[in-house]
């Protein structure tokens, strides 16, 4: 008789685990019939991030939110790769120069599988691109390895106070090392790690943003000072970091390493797209001396998306009406990055209706979203299930992303 | 009542808190918590069983593990095609008042029909005394759900996080534990 009841209660078991799976693949996702229109062209996209966010880390969660973005009609996902000095995939070149293969938690998550590799193998069966995202470009924690091991390459520490928007969760000042961008063995291992991606995984390109450049008060260091002045007559670079000159020869430099990277992605995959995503031409100029309108100019970039993660509407109108984009957008196609929200600067789901609305008014090539846990997680204001139905409202049918 | 009870009883409600409240934070990787129409009879059931599965394992007669995850999953499936799935659903209403009455009209009955369907399946009836097992689940979730939306509405107010509403049911889920656990090794022996 008790052997009856253990049988019933392992057959109860395996039924539980059934409607559990049943959950998985259907409950997860919207019950909507697409609209059968014709086909249009917007890039949505959205960055999964490794900070305050456990999509990269769980097993499952990859699976399921790759699926729900597809289901309701995203096309794009900039998954991060390089940050806080570890690469989100297996890296060779990270490896030899920083000891570490992959972010640690991440390969302990992922049983040493790379993780990219199966990301990429999702989202293709999905139907979106993939572009991976070096969120960190030229920063490194102050006690990472490869900030410890590598002195020279530094152009400096940068004490950031008020973090970046993609740093989330940290509003405490953090000391943050920047690897000198225009030191040649800072630029072979940053393009040695761009090349790799592209190199070994069907990635659509890669993207750099805000970091990719270097702070305004960077450039003393004895490399940069010795370049300088082996390029001007033995002169000292000027005291004044806000000097033009100065400034320009520095951004031109930083100008000619993205040339150099962009001939090599171009020269292994010539379909790949080099993707920026930075803040308006002014401040990333002044302070970043990331002159990315030049780049533009220069043919360097094959897609840009603005950051422009402001609350207030007029300011965020009055971003997407600069100079720099509206040149932009007669090259390549531009979109803006709209901000839906942190833990600590939640957005609700009007702003970013209003916001996805102005851009479509303006007609810009689409949207990408900053970040996916907060698309439609609990760090929002609105429910799940509110927030999932105001996307697919607002991306009723498939798109495909601008060539 | 004998002195050496009174630890092991106490750390019965500690293991039974432990499994109630432990189960629920595992649901939540299982069930995205939402309104009253995001929570179908499924994905109630898949709730149901995830609290009712450790809260088994506490249970000394064989004969009635089964039957509790049954009565349970039971529970959880009628109550979320009537009432709703009390326990992984939010209120509409964003007002304290409408709220508490809400949720104290939805405790009685939800925590009447889940202690009805598990006194009658998984409680011994040789047991006179069997049927105060639906006033203790009624009790609890009278208590418990009008507490928890209450303080989820006040730290969504506070936080402008929707995270709010899930600690606040959170909490109710750890009342629903502890008052339950008072009770629940009298029927549990």
């Amino acid at each position: 008789m008790s052997r009856l009841i253990y049988r019933c209660f392992f057959y109860f078991l395996g039924w539980g685990l059934v409607i559990i799976l049943t959950v998985f693949s259907v409950a997860s996702l919207p019950g909507h019939k697409q609209n059968i229109s014709p086909l249009m062209t917007e890039l949505r996209g959205v960055w999964l991030t490794n900070v305050a966010s456990g999509v990269l880390f769980m097993p499952w969660a990859l699976d399921r939110a790759l699926s729900q973005l597809s289901a309701l009609n995203f096309n794009t996902v900039y998954p991060v790769v390089w940050n806080r000095g570890y690469t989100f995939y297996n890296s060779a070149v990270a490896k030899k120069v920083t000891g570490s293969e992959t972010e640690p938690l991440l390969s302990f998550m992922h049983g040493g599988k790379d993780s990219l590799t199966n990301l990429v193998k999702i989202a293709k069966t999905k139907g979106l691109s993939v572009i991976p995202w070096f969120e960190y470009g030229f920063m490194a924690p102050a006690n990472s390895a490869l900030a410890r091991e590598h002195p020279t390459w530094l152009a400096g520490i940068n004490v950031i106070k008020s973090s970046p928007l993609e740093e989330i969760n940290s509003d405490f000042p953090i000391q943050q090392a920047w690897l000198n961008p225009l030191h040649p063995q800072v630029q072979k291992f940053i393009q040695g790690l761009i090349l790799e991606v592209i190199s070994n995984y069907d990635v659509d390109g890669v993207q750099l943003d805000d970091h990719f450049g270097m702070p305004v008060q960077f450039g003393y260091d004895r490399f940069t000072v010795q370049l300088y002045q082996r390029e001007h007559q033995g002169k000292k670079p000027p005291t004044d970091p806000f000097n033009p000159e100065w400034m320009h020869w520095r951004a031109d430099k930083i100008t000619n390493f993205v040339a150099q990277i962009r001939k090599s992605v171009k020269a292994v995959k010539p379909q790949a797209k080099i993707s920026l995503s930075p803040n308006s031409q002014a401040f990333a100029y002044k302070y970043y001396l990331q002159d990315w309108e030049t780049w533009v100019k220069k043919g360097l970039l094959d897609e840009l998306i603005l950051q422009a993660y402001r609350d207030n509407q007029k300011t965020f109108i009055s971003e997407l009406e600069q100079p720099a984009i509206e040149l932009a957008r007669t090259k390549i196609p531009v979109a803006i990055g709209i901000s839906t929200g942190t833990f600590y600067n939640p957005v609700n789901i009007a702003q970013i209706k209003k916001q996805v609305q102005i851009v479509r008014d303006r007609h810009f090539q689409g949207v990408s979203f900053f970040y996916w846990d907060s698309l439609w997680g609990y760090i929002a204001p609105e429910s799940p299930r509110q927030r999932r139905q105001a996307f697919l409202k607002m991306f009723a049918a498939k798109a495909i992303r601008p060539l | 009542m004998p002195l050496a009870s009174v630890p092991t009883k106490f750390s019965f409600i500690l293991l039974w808190t432990l499994a109630t409240f432990g189960g629920f934070l595992l649901s939540l990787l299982l069930i995205e918590i939402s309104d009253r129409q995001g929570i179908n009879v499924v994905e109630s059931c898949v709730g149901g069983l995830a609290v009712a599965l450790p809260q088994s394992l506490l249970r000394k007669q064989s004969t009635y593990i089964w039957r509790w995850v049954l009565s349970t999953l039971l529970g959880w499936g009628v109550m979320a095609m009537t009432t709703g799935a009390v326990g992984w659903i939010v209120p509409t209403p964003e007002f304290f008042l409408p709220r508490l009455l809400w949720g104290t009209t939805l405790g009685v009955t939800s925590g009447f029909g889940l202690g009805l369907a598990q006194w009658w399946l998984a409680i011994p009836k040789s047991d006179p005394w069997a049927w105060q097992w639906i006033v203790v689940s009624s009790v609890s979730w009278t208590v418990a759900l009008p507490v928890g939306w209450s303080v989820g509405l006040f730290l969504h107010h506070l936080t402008r996080l929707y995270l709010g509403e899930v600690v606040g049911l959170a909490l109710t889920w750890l009342i629903v534990s502890i008052l339950t656990g008072i009770k629940a090794d009298k029927f549990f022996g």
